[in-house]
């Protein structure tokens, strides 16, 4: 696994990690502004059971490897061009912005794309 | 740039001196923030020529530090490597290295001051290790502090910044009433920043060092435990509130109150509460006395010459003038000395009628005095955003004042 996320890391400006926490609607309003943001090269890590469009780059891993990415990603800070989408609950997200009306959805995702 | 930062730089500067490393260099920094500046200072001080400043920001390209001038990290490549060293003083060191790697820059990097714990741009099985075992160190750390509050809910404050910790105290009630919770037990870095918890209410306060609260930070997301919060609006490395900045300007209030808590906008601060008088008001003349801070940890200072006048302007016009001091900072010339514990300086602010310092925390912790209270901001830009500091900072109902770069000055 660690592999695999060195070897993306080196082909791609970003990795994005999306795993089965991160909610459809939003995953749903990510891809949609994703496919606008052509500038840059993107990878996405799926956890398996999310779908994305067919032109993303991309790569399902099983719930264990998915683990383990998670896992990682929550030992240290191994690039800042690994994104993780999921449902975070112990610390403030772009997401608290959109609720409280700072930010919209599409703000949000560009922020995240940022 | 906190004392033992500089310390520690200080200390790595005269390292890599010593070692002939510097030695027919062309010397270059990277980010352009306080620490920066002061390694500058101290580059200069000792005789050598710094060739540029590299900075992400393109809004900085062409702005100067003491003759130095800030460009795109890009020009490195320019640059023969063996001929050049890139000297780091900021905070996203790992991701400076990697990014200066990848432009193609093979010269050497010297990393001058440790800032952040969390990051090592590798998936080597060394850092793996290395950094597991860290995150393991943190999870005796967490389970101790689980067992010293079995009760209570855990605030964990990843930053010693009094401003910080003001805004998320003047928070936190409305979010642990949201989510339920009757107690908490605060985590803070330094006793400066627990005097601000105490302020607040009679909080449970933990005071941890720098690593021992990264550490902990670490293993509590790495447990992914339900019953600890993290409330900062950029740190640790998960969190991603600050890239909103990129789209739209956010207050540093906005930040906490929406983004760090999730609260809507129109949530009213909680007020502190437990503030105390000072045993300095005696020396003070009530209302004909002003209150200087010009020091801040992470601004930017004013040149000496710029607190003279002002010094000298309320002098004249008859007002006794105070320095808030801290340490081994020196009052300004033609001002005493007052060192006010944190639940003090409301006492001391309202006791003199003005208050007059650089943006900083402590403009937050008298943020509700009943004063005069002018705020001045150096004109540079809030982190790599296109924003200036005060679009974040500015303070409803102070007197919030910009010295822009060529010494004017401009009111917001």
């Amino acid at each position: 696994m660690y592999g695999l996320i060195q070897d993306l890391l080196l082909k791609y400006d970003k990795v994005f990690f999306v795993t089965k926490l991160f909610p459809q609607k939003e995953w749903d309003c990510f891809c949609s502004e994703f496919s606008k943001w052509t500038n840059r090269k993107a990878f996405f890590l799926l956890e398996e059971g999310i779908a994305c469009p067919n032109n993303f780059h991309s790569f399902v891993i099983s719930h264990k490897e998915a683990e383990e990415c998670y896992k990682l990603y929550l030992t240290y800070e191994f690039s800042n061009r690994f994104i993780t989408l999921a449902d975070f609950k112990q610390y403030g997200t772009l997401f608290h912005y959109i609720e409280t009306g700072i930010l919209t959805e599409e703000e949000a995702i560009r922020a995240m794309l940022a | 740039m906190e004392a033992q930062y500089y310390r520690a730089m200080t200390e790595n500067l005269e390292e890599i001196e010593q070692a002939g490393i510097l030695e027919n260099k062309k010397i270059f920094l990277f980010g352009h923030c306080h620490a920066t500046e002061k390694l500058a200072d101290l580059l200069l001080g000792k005789g050598y020529a710094v060739s540029a400043i590299l900075d992400n920001n393109a809004v900085k390209h062409g702005n100067e530090y003491r003759g130095i001038v800030i460009q795109a990290p890009q020009e490195i490549i320019r640059e023969a490597g063996e001929d050049v060293i890139v000297c780091i003083a900021a905070r996203a060191y790992a991701a400076m290295t990697e990014q200066l790697r990848r432009l193609g820059f093979q010269g050497m990097i010297r990393k001058l001051v440790d800032y952040n714990s969390y990051a090592d741009y590798s998936l080597s099985e060394e850092t793996i290790n290395c950094m597991t075992l860290r995150r393991q160190g943190g999870e005796i750390l967490f389970s101790g502090l689980k067992k010293k509050y079995p009760d209570c809910f855990r605030i964990l404050c990843p930053f010693a910044a009094l401003g910080d910790i003001y805004i998320m105290m003047s928070y936190l009630p409305h979010f642990l009433s949201k989510r339920g919770i009757d107690k908490c037990v605060v985590g803070v870095i330094g006793n400066a920043c627990a005097q601000v918890v105490r302020l607040f209410g009679f909080y449970p306060v933990e005071v941890l060092s720098q690593k021992d609260m990264d550490e902990m930070i670490q293993a509590a997301l790495y447990e992914q435990d339900a019953d600890t919060y993290i409330p900062h609006q950029d740190r640790p490395y998960v969190v991603k509130l600050s890239n909103a900045l990129y789209i739209k300007p956010i207050t540093l209030e906005q930040m906490y109150c929406c983004g760090v808590f999730g609260l809507p906008a129109d949530t009213k601060p909680c007020e502190p509460v437990n503030f105390s008088d000072s045993a300095d008001l005696d020396r003070i003349r009530d209302g004909k006395a002003v209150i200087f801070s010009p020091y801040a940890k992470s601004v930017t200072s004013f040149p000496e010459a710029v607190w003279e006048q002002i010094v000298a302007c309320c002098t004249d016009r008859g007002y006794q003038c105070f320095t808030n001091v801290a340490g081994e900072e020196k009052p300004l010339p033609g001002t005493e000395a007052i060192s006010p514990r944190i639940a003090e300086m409301k006492s001391v602010v309202e006791r003199a009628g003005t208050f007059v310092g650089i943006r900083s925390g402590l403009c937050d912790v008298i943020r509700s005095v009943n004063a005069r209270k002018i705020a001045l901001y150096p004109d540079y830009n809030y982190s790599d955003t296109k924003w200036k500091a005060i679009d974040i900072y500015a303070l409803a109902g102070w007197e919030n004042i910009v010295r822009k770069e060529d010494g004017t000055w401009e009111r917001r």
